[in-house]
């Protein structure tokens, strides 16, 4: 019971003492170098950065991962617009640092 | 090797167009019938075609590892790609690999190459606790990557010994042919060309089989009646390798 009310009592302080601590850490973004995303090397239409247009890409980018996986796999659908070789030949260019997912640079 | 896929790709087109201007001039109004369509990129691949491959072993020669070097180039494994070295020879990729046959009573020497049979029955997929073994429509059997928990039960039920293991990280894959660590994979019957053309697609090994000028191995449409494949297979047979298991592979060979 003493030992609640002791928490409790030094609830703000510890508070304030983890959110001083954790100032850094949010400033820096965690310690953890943010990751260089590189810039999309070629543009499906003069008008849309990627294989559609940025809003469609933005609400439906995992849903092409998905199901246009499976219809490329599974039933050999292989349309030029939505095939992976194009994401990799545009997202992932041939000169690009590889990083592993430990962040280990090789 | 981008390069070389581009001229190959621009005579086939050079090809295709001079048959056409060809067709055309026969006469005003006739038009030649193709017996083979090639798949539209949008549309499905169904069981109207049954992919294979026979492969005549006395036209095979001793030593001759062309068609292992090409599929290590066209699927990024092997040689092609050196991130792969930390694992042991044993558990290294091996999606075709060539096999020596010594009778022993004439000392008669054959060689073969050997990958996934494409069984109409594949054992393979059986045994696949997450459905990641799978049978297309066409007969090709593949690998879902995404789907693979790596439990290799799939190896263990193949009588052709024809999956491995990805063990490492790797590096450098080809779009075409995605690998992965903790994944099984095995021969796709260079599935990416098979989807692109299929009226005149044929694999990386087939092709460099020819190129050398063995044509130890024919690549084709097992339900097309007319295609090489089926007309060589009806003339002259082939025989499966365990045949005794019923699987119905699409490779078949010749002189085993
Ligand atoms: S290793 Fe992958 S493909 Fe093979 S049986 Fe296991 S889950 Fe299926």
């Amino acid at each position: 019971m003493t030992r609640l009310y002791w928490f409790a009592r030094n609830l703000p302080a510890g508070i304030l003492i983890l959110v001083t601590l954790a100032l850094p850490l949010v400033v820096q973004g965690g310690g953890v170098p943010m990751p260089e995303v590189p810039k999309a090397q070629r543009h499906y239409s003069a008008d849309s950065e990627c294989v559609a247009p940025v809003a469609e890409m933005r609400k439906n980018h995992m849903e092409y991962i998905l199901h246009q996986r499976d219809e490329t796999m599974h039933r050999g659908i292989r349309t030029p617009q939505f095939a992976l070789e194009e994401c990799i030949n545009c997202h992932v260019p041939e000169n690009t640092e590889v990083r592993n997912q430990g962040g280990k640079e090789e | 090797m981008s390069e070389k896929q581009d001229n190959q790709l621009s005579r086939r087109e050079f090809l295709s167009g001079s048959t056409v201007a060809a067709g055309l001039a026969v006469a005003p109004g006739v038009f030649l019938t193709l017996t083979a369509q090639a798949k539209p990129a949008d549309q499905a691949v169904s069981s109207d075609n049954r992919w294979g491959m026979l492969i005549d072993s006395n036209k095979c020669a001793n030593g001759c590892t062309s068609c292992v070097s090409a599929c290590e180039q066209e699927n990024g494994w092997g040689s092609a790609n050196p991130t792969e070295n930390k694992s042991s020879p044993e558990q290294k990729a091996q999606w075709i690999r060539k096999v020596t046959l010594r009778d022993k009573e004439t000392g008669h020497v054959q060689s073969l190459p050997l990958m996934c049979q494409h069984c109409e029955h594949p054992p393979c997929v059986d045994v696949c606790p997450t459905g990641a073994s799978f049978k297309r429509a066409d007969g090709i059997v593949l690998v879902d990557k995404h789907i693979c928990i790596g439990c290799r039960y799939c190896m263990m039920a193949c009588p052709y010994k024809a999956r491995s293991f990805i063990h490492e990280d790797l590096q450098d894959q080809l779009p075409h042919a995605p690998r992965g660590k903790g994944t099984v994979e095995s021969c796709t019957l260079c599935v990416h060309r098979v989807d692109r053309d299929s009226d005149k697609a044929v694999p990386a090994c087939a092709e460099a089989c020819n190129s050398e000028g063995h044509k130890a191995m024919v690549f084709g449409d097992l339900k097309d009646p007319d295609s090489e494949i089926s007309r060589e297979l009806k003339n002259y047979g082939g025989e499966q390798i365990r045949a005794d298991l019923g699987l119905n592979t699409g490779i078949r060979y010749r002189g085993i």
